[in-house]
């Protein structure tokens, strides 16, 4: 588009003469405004910097207004309207006039000079202070605290606190929702609440109650019974104490000692009966481990095994009565020992065996670590004449259909185990005379047997036999009931498992010395300091309380079965701790 | 000899002339009250108006016909008018007294208009201000002309001529020039006259052809021009000028020529005055009669500016004339004072009593003893009672009228001054806060006088000047001396000392001079400075109370290896060197002391040799007034983020006036000057302030008290441009409020800054400046500021 | 004498911040060995307090800053406070926060103190280099004084012209009002003459063109052109007179945009200071309610 601006100039020199100016424009867009960078520029307050431009449509030319400010043309405010000669636009008092528009296209326009006030100048009329420019710190500053305050307060307590919105708001990602309150994501064991909040987080402003925990996890056990009134001193416990939920690493148990050296620190201020020593750190005061003995008592029949405590470090060392005579150091003897397949050396892993998880050892069972070796032969000749073992009874019946069946056998093939038969004669029912003898001769015979396994070679080697005076026969003899220790600390957890990297004998180091089943083999605490230290060892493996020790017992009762409240407080004449 | 006309002519009609007038009219006395403008009281007529005129001294109770009470100045001159108009006062306005000749027992008064009145006494009651010099050329009394301008804003779209170069006439014309088209005369071809700030508007404004300038013009005469009917009346001034001669058609002529002073016309008549100063005043009798029998002189001119005084003494002299003896208003005033003095009861005889003790006041005028003792109080002490401490500034002079005070001054012996003597001489000359601790001997009865009150006096009367000079010079010299001197010496040496008195700017002596003396400075401050390659490099700053360049004078250099120029107006002691060595070679602890001076200041001349820029930081700070400063604010600009906080903190304790501003002043080197009070040693503001409201506090603040009558002489005189005339709202009371009664109009007064005195985190503006680019400095902290700056650098 | 805001008595109040710092860093690595680091722990609570006590005083200094009657010590000692114990205030949050931050209202509270600190620190830095500049480009004319000087360079151009030939005088008039000093907010950081001036052809043929006219420059070439082209003597003189006006306006012009640059780098901090300090203060209130409203 070609315009041709003739702009009417005041002349200096001469007044009132008219001048015009006369300028050439090739543009597809003349633009009209205050600005600076206006084709036609008009300073003047009233106008925007750009207010209206004037393009070619359709070959003709159109105005249309850019900012919402309208243009005046003929008096008549409009925003857009196509332009014909002899059209007058007013802008701020100043009249453009379109004197013609050609075929062509060339459009003559001509500007006029202000009618009435005009304001006239131009530099500094731009702002030239942030402020003048418009930068307010009050006004953004509310934008963002209103802005914060709804995204981030509103918004999520209506997720909270109106229930019928609650699954959507939750659900939705992009919507806030009282997930912006997470401080940290869920314990992957909790993955399955999900985002319900509330199913943890009961009243607003209330801690997480146990009860809480225990819709889920009931029959959680106590650290002390339930009975004791020690329990009072866990009245103001509460689960969200030691198990912290949305915080990084997603770890639930507090496995920082602080908690137990809490009590057990200084057991005796709060319990100044107690038994238990102080403890305060593994590596230093940490007690001898009192191991947990089994004591038969009475005897014979009704023999019950007691669990007693006793230090291992305290002498006498304690002894261990099982009835088994066992000798480690016979059995691992570095030259080997005799088996039916010849002489063999043995290990520890020969006869013990990790349980299934690793962690504990299996119990050790005669059929299953010694009976290959220790076959119960009453016959050194016939490797058939095994006895089972176990029970007396059994092995009685066993000897003696071995020796009836003998027998039998030696009456048929002739062979003369009897006295001399008589001539001729073919008899084939023995007379009452001759069963009588045979019974006589079996029993004989077994009782012999026995007595040879019981007191002379087999059973004697591992159990103890008592004869019973004023028996006789098969009741003569009694074999003093076996009991196997299963676990030497009841109240600490100990996992092989983690400690296949080292032997046998590092801890158990007496092994192989042991030549009696009373010695207990169970390492002393020393030997584990010389790995793990204290909560905050350095040189060593740092180990707190929960490496070894567990807070919830089994046994103990059902954590949350009474109220703080109910509970009576802890008097001295009933603290016995708990033994 | 021709027939009397009055008996009394009484010229002015001013309160002194009204009240005189007034009263003889009382007394039926013939007279006749002679007014050269065309309304009473010219001076006050020409207060800005509603401005609230006070009624001081308060204590002195009014005598005289005419009412009067502190209020607006319209309500006083409407009552004043009243009180014409009751009393038949036969008043002559626009009659302008020319000549007053004696002839035997009568004077002749010649008026402008040509007729003679003769009267037997003639009382002035002229004010100061004198009348503004005329054109003195042919038409200067058209209609056009005025010597005034009272509002600016009263004219519009008129072209204005203003004739003169002054101060006056260029704010009158960069006024008008708002709104009208003005046009200033200019005798000359500068403006030599006007305050620096005034000149460069005026300039910029000429070239700006906002203001059209007549350089070197001479007005010719003044006509009538030809205007059509309904134009505004106009007049044609003609000038010669360089190019010719000129007319210039115009709505108004202000001329702005000045005045002639009154003393000029008063003189030739015989009578003498006291001293050649400006400010000297004509010797009178105790009833204001001059040394020409006959011819009296009141109010102003006599020397007392108060509206009240003058009333007092128009009704006295006019009693004293009609025979009836009158004894002074202040009489009571002068007996409550002195019944604390031991002698005597009845006034006169004490006062005798006082002028003969007192060493200060031998053979002053009665008069003016009696209006320094009105303004002094007298102060009964118990022994050793504190009367000032030492570093303390003092704005008043105490005269021991009994027993003794002792001076102490570290490291000088204790100094006894006994009956008769005064101190305060020191701080009286160099307005230095007090150099000793003045303690009360055994029953010592003290007069207090302002110190104004004594400059005044001092002023009038040479021989009282003299005499305080001389104490002055051996107080200086007791101070400077170490006590082991003794007094047979120092007298030597007073008398071989001067006080010299210099303008800022002025060298003392310069490099390459003999050095014969030895320079003291006892106010303002010296710079010394080396004159390297055409340029006078500043190496050391001598405040008041140091000797100047102690290096040159006691190394025994025969001429002066420095210049000595003044930066602001001082003063120094100058004793004969020859004389100053001979008698205190054998001082070992005067000389240890010069040492010690001389060590400081070598140093003071190497360090800022190896700095310059340091010096011209100096230069700087000290032709901005800081070396007159007691308390300055100066801004670092490499700190100062522009947030204006001292202003606004500065506003909001005061009233919302902010005292000073930031942006406005001087800077150098980063260091910037805002337009803030320096607080100087010496005032300029307290020059001239008509109801003496600007004091010097003992901490060195210059502070105006409420007495102010927004006059704004002060804001003329300070050369700082610190003081502003502001409207400052009179906050209405509660009941007003309550009843929602108008508040009263904001009364104009002056404003400037005060310290925030009181204010208990120190000054507002360095209080609320974030950054720390606001600081006050004393003038003795210059040296060490602009050595850290460059240090720092 | 002076003293910045960063060194008043010197450095007392970084000391104290520092010390406070180090305490709350101590007791952090203490208490690691015991628990795991978490806003919810004894010490995590304890920090926390600590960090909102601090961050509320540091918010009163917008309050100290318009109490003018306060004797609460020197506004720059608040001042040096409110620096130091703000980086301190970062600090104690950090250790607080137990390094752990997710996707939520407590790290956008956390988020936001980082901005107020940083965008502190930058004005720490704009207040101590700016108003060097800015005095140093100034030198010791105020900025009104340059604005007088512009407008009348402009005045005395125009009467000049009004000597000239009609396009000369064209020239100058568009080239003055089409001058633009300051703007909006980036182009007064920008600090660029967006001058512009309409290239109406002298002489030879051509299209009016609008091009710019940085630094008066495009103007000063035309008007070099004029004086080459003109002939008589006087018409020669005027546009040499012309040219020299012009120039010592662009000079000033110059000075007017660095200085208008200048002081708007000086200021655009606090825009963002301000603001962010507030946001973070809602949310720091959020934070806490939101922590205890699911305890």
């Amino acid at each position: 588009m070609r315009v041709v601006l003739r702009r009417r100039v005041r002349d200096p020199r001469a007044a009132g003469l008219t001048r015009y100016q006369q300028t050439v424009f090739n543009v597809t867009r003349l633009s009209i405004g205050r600005g600076a960078e206006q084709l036609i520029q008009i300073p003047d307050a009233r106008l925007a910097p750009a207010h209206a431009c004037i393009e070619q449509r359709a070959g003709k030319p159109w105005l249309r207004a850019l900012a919402d400010q309208p243009v005046i043309v003929n008096g008549v405010t409009k925003y857009k309207a196509a332009l014909r000669r002899g059209d007058v636009l007013t802008l701020a008092g100043r009249h453009l006039t379109v004197e013609d528009v050609r075929a062509d296209g060339v459009m003559v326009l001509r500007l006029g000079l202000p009618t009435g006030d005009a304001s006239g100048e131009s530099v500094g009329s731009d702002p030239q202070t942030l402020k003048e420019a418009g930068l307010r710190a009050a006004r953004s500053s509310w934008a963002l605290v209103l802005g914060v305050l709804v995204l981030t307060l509103l918004a999520p307590l209506l997720a909270s606190l109106h229930t019928p919105l609650q699954p959507q708001l939750r659900a939705a990602a992009l919507l806030p929702s009282d997930a912006l309150w997470l401080p940290g994501p869920l314990h992957k064991a909790h993955q399955s609440i999900g985002g319900d909040c509330n199913a943890c987080h009961g009243a607003p402003f209330e801690r997480v109650t146990d009860q809480a925990c225990s819709n889920c996890h009931p029959g959680i056990q106590h650290h002390v019974p339930m009975a004791s009134p020690a329990r009072a001193l866990f009245a103001r416990m509460h689960c969200a104490d030691c198990h912290v939920e949305h915080s990084k690493p997603n770890q639930l148990v507090d496995t920082g000692s602080q908690s137990c050296i809490g009590c057990h620190g200084n057991l005796r201020k709060l319990d100044p009966a107690t038994a238990l020593q102080n403890v305060s750190d593994f590596g230093s005061d940490h007690p001898g481990f009192s191991l947990a003995m089994l004591e038969p008592e009475g005897g014979g029949a009704d023999i019950v095994w007691q669990t007693r405590f006793a230090q291992s470090e305290f002498r006498p060392r304690p002894e261990e009565h099982s009835n088994l005579k066992f000798s480690h150091q016979v059995h691992m003897e570095k030259r080997g020992i005799k088996s039916p397949t010849g002489d063999q050396v043995l290990q520890c892993g020969d006869c013990h065996r990790a349980d299934a998880g690793g962690r504990y050892m299996a119990p050790i069972r005669m059929e299953v670590q010694c009976a290959r070796c220790h076959q119960l032969l009453f016959d050194e000749n016939d490797p058939a004449s095994a006895v089972p073992h176990g029970a007396l009874g059994p092995m009685f019946t066993a000897l003696q259909e071995h020796f009836s069946r003998m027998f039998l056998q030696s009456r048929t093939l002739g062979t003369g185990l009897t006295d001399r038969r008589r001539p001729g004669g073919e008899q084939t029912v023995m007379t009452h005379d001759e069963q009588r003898r045979a019974l006589e001769w079996t029993t004989r015979q077994s009782l012999q047997a026995a007595r040879e396994l019981l007191e002379k070679r087999v059973c004697v080697e591992c159990h103890t036999v008592t004869h019973l005076a004023g028996r006789s026969a098969f009741d003569q003899w009694r074999v003093e009931p076996v009991k196997l220790n299963s676990s030497w600390m009841p109240r600490a957890q100990f996992n092989h498992a983690a400690h296949r990297s080292s032997t046998c004998i590092t801890c158990h180091q007496q092994a192989e010395q042991s030549r009696s089943s009373t010695d207990v083999l169970m390492p002393d605490i020393k030997v584990c300091r010389d790995c793990h230290g204290g909560g905050q060892d350095s040189g060593r493996l740092a180990s707190g309380c929960t490496m070894c020790h567990r807070l919830h017992l089994p046994g103990r009762g059902d954590y949350l079965a009474v109220p703080a409240e109910h509970i009576a407080p802890l008097s001295i004449a009933s603290a016995s701790g708990e033994r | 000899m021709n027939q009397i006309d009055f008996d009394v002519a009484i010229l002015g009609a001013g309160p002194g002339g009204l009240s005189a007038a007034a009263r003889a009219a009382q007394r039926g006395l013939s007279h006749v009250l002679l007014e050269a403008a065309e309304q009473h009281a010219n001076t006050i007529q020409q207060y800005q108006r509603r401005k609230h005129v006070m009624a001081e001294p308060s204590m002195l109770p009014l005598r005289s016909d005419i009412a009067f009470e502190a209020g607006r100045r319209e309500d006083i001159l409407a009552n004043w008018q009243n009180s014409i108009a009751r009393s038949n006062i036969n008043v002559r306005y626009c009659a302008e007294v020319v000549k007053i000749t004696r002839s035997a027992d009568a004077f002749s008064i010649e008026l402008k208009s040509g007729s003679v009145v003769c009267v037997r006494r003639v009382i002035l009651a002229l004010g100061i201000q004198g009348n503004p010099r005329r054109l003195g050329v042919p038409g200067d009394d058209h209609g056009c002309i005025q010597t005034t301008l009272d509002c600016a804003d009263d004219y519009d779209r008129e072209t204005i001529m203003i004739v003169g170069a002054g101060d006056s006439a260029i704010e009158n014309a960069m006024a008008l020039s708002r709104r009208n088209q003005v046009i200033i005369v200019n005798r000359g071809d500068g403006f030599p006259r006007a305050k620096d700030a005034n000149a460069l508007r005026i300039r910029k404004a000429i070239e700006s052809k906002t203001v059209q300038c007549e350089y070197g013009a001479i007005v010719m005469r003044v006509e009538d021009a030809p205007t059509q009917p309904g134009e505004r009346a106009a007049c044609r001034v003609v000038m010669k000028t360089p190019a010719g001669d000129v007319a210039h058609m115009c709505h108004r002529v202000i001329t702005r020529l000045g005045a002639v002073a009154p003393r000029r016309f008063i003189e030739p008549i015989g009578v003498t005055y006291v001293g050649t100063g400006a400010d000297a005043l004509p010797e009178l009798s105790p009833r204001y009669e001059t040394s020409v029998p006959g011819l009296y002189i009141i109010g102003a001119l006599a020397g007392y500016p108060l509206i009240k005084q003058a009333l007092n003494q128009g009704y006295e002299v006019i009693e004293h004339l009609s025979g009836h003896a009158v004894e002074p208003a202040d009489n009571a005033i002068l007996a409550s004072k002195l019944d604390a003095v031991p002698f005597g009861h009845d006034v006169d005889a004490t006062l005798e009593l006082i002028q003969e003790r007192v060493r200060m006041f031998h053979g002053i005028n009665p008069l003016s003893l009696r209006e320094q003792v009105m303004a002094s109080t007298v102060r009964v002490l118990e022994a050793g009672n504190e009367i000032y401490l030492r570093g303390e500034y003092m704005d008043s002079v105490f005269n021991v009228l009994q027993g003794e005070v002792y001076l102490y001054v570290p490291d000088t012996s204790r100094m006894t001054i006994s009956a008769g003597q005064f101190i305060g001489a020191v701080s009286l000359v160099s307005g230095r806060p007090s150099e000793a601790t003045a303690i009360a001997g055994p029953d010592c009865v003290l007069l207090e006088t302002p110190q104004r009150m004594l400059k005044k006096l001092m002023r009038s009367e040479l021989a009282v000047r003299k005499f305080v000079d001389r104490v002055y010079i051996l107080r200086c010299l007791k101070y400077l001396l170490t006590k082991n001197t003794k007094a047979e010496t120092i007298h030597k040496l007073a008398r071989s000392a001067r006080i010299q008195r210099l303008d800022a700017g002025q060298v003392l002596f310069s490099e390459g001079d003999p050095v014969d003396r030895i320079y003291l400075v006892r106010r303002g401050s010296v710079t010394l400075s080396r004159r390297a390659e055409h340029t006078e490099t500043p190496i050391a700053y001598c405040a008041a109370g140091s000797i100047v360049d102690s290096v040159g004078e006691t190394s025994g250099q025969s001429c002066r290896a420095v210049t000595a120029r003044t930066t602001v107006a001082t003063e120094a002691v100058s004793l004969d060197h020859a004389t100053f060595v001979r008698e205190l070679r054998d001082d070992a602890e005067l000389m240890k002391q010069l040492q010690a001076q001389r060590a400081e200041q070598l140093e003071q001349y190497a360090h800022m040799q190896a700095r310059p820029d340091a010096g011209g930081i100096i230069s700087f700070l000290m032709s901005h007034g800081v070396g007159e400063a007691t308390n300055v604010l100066v801004i670092d600009e490499t700190l100062c983020i522009g947030c204006d906080q001292c202003e606004t903190a500065c506003a909001s304790t005061h009233q919302g006036v902010s005292r000073l501003d930031r942006r406005a002043g001087p800077s150098y080197q980063f260091l910037h000057l805002p337009t803030s009070c320096r607080h100087c040693e010496h005032p300029h503001c307290m020059n001239d302030c008509p109801a003496d409201a600007i004091h010097k506090l003992p901490n060195g603040e210059v502070s105006i008290d409420d007495t102010c009558i927004g006059c704004g002489n002060c804001e003329e005189n300070c050369p700082y441009g610190v003081i502003q005339m502001a409207d400052l709202p009179v906050s209405a009371g509660f009941i007003d409020r309550l009843l929602r009664r108008p508040a009263p109009e904001p009364v104009k007064t002056a404003v400037k800054c005060d310290m925030c005195v009181g204010k208990k985190s120190g000054p507002a503006c360095v209080d609320a400046c974030p950054t720390g680019a606001a600081i006050r400095i004393h003038a003795n902290d210059v040296v060490n500021l602009a050595a850290k700056r460059v240090a720092s650098r | 004498m002076h003293q910045s805001f960063l060194n008043i008595a010197r450095y007392r109040y970084a000391l104290y911040a520092g010390l406070l710092g180090a305490a709350c860093v101590a007791s952090y690595i203490v208490d690691c060995a015991y628990e795991r680091p978490n806003g919810g722990t004894v010490l995590g609570f304890t920090l926390g307090g600590i960090a909102a006590a601090l961050l509320l005083f540091l918010m009163t200094y917008g309050i100290r800053r318009r109490s003018f009657r306060g004797r609460a010590g020197g506004t720059k000692r608040w001042l040096s406070m409110h620096v130091y114990f703000g980086v301190c205030a970062l600090l104690v949050a950090t250790l607080h926060s137990g390094l752990q931050f997710g996707y939520n209202v407590h790290t956008l509270c956390f988020g936001l103190l980082c901005l107020v600190v940083l965008s502190g620190c930058w004005g720490v830095y704009a207040y101590l280099r700016y108003p060097t500049l800015m005095a140093r480009e100034r030198g010791a004319v105020a900025r009104e004084d340059l604005m007088a000087r512009l407008v009348e360079a402009d005045r005395e151009a125009l009467a000049f012209a009004a000597k000239s030939v009609p396009e000369v005088r064209d020239l100058i008039a568009d080239a003055i009002l089409r001058t633009r000093l300051g703007g909006g907010v980036w182009a007064q950081l920008r600090g660029r003459d967006d001058s512009k001036l309409l290239l109406v052809p002298v002489r030879e043929p051509g299209y009016t063109r609008l091009v710019s006219n940085r630094g008066q420059q495009t103007l000063i070439a035309q008007l070099a052109k004029h004086q080459a082209t003109s002939q008589d003597g006087d018409a020669q003189h005027v546009v040499h007179q012309l040219l020299q006006i012009s120039s010592e306006k662009a000079i000033v012009l110059q000075r007017l945009q660095r200085d208008i640059q200048l002081q708007g780098l000086l200021q655009f901090w606090l825009y963002l200071h301000v603001p962010l300090s507030f946001g973070m203060l809602a949310a720091l209130v959020v934070h806490i309610f939101s922590v205890f409203y699911y305890w």
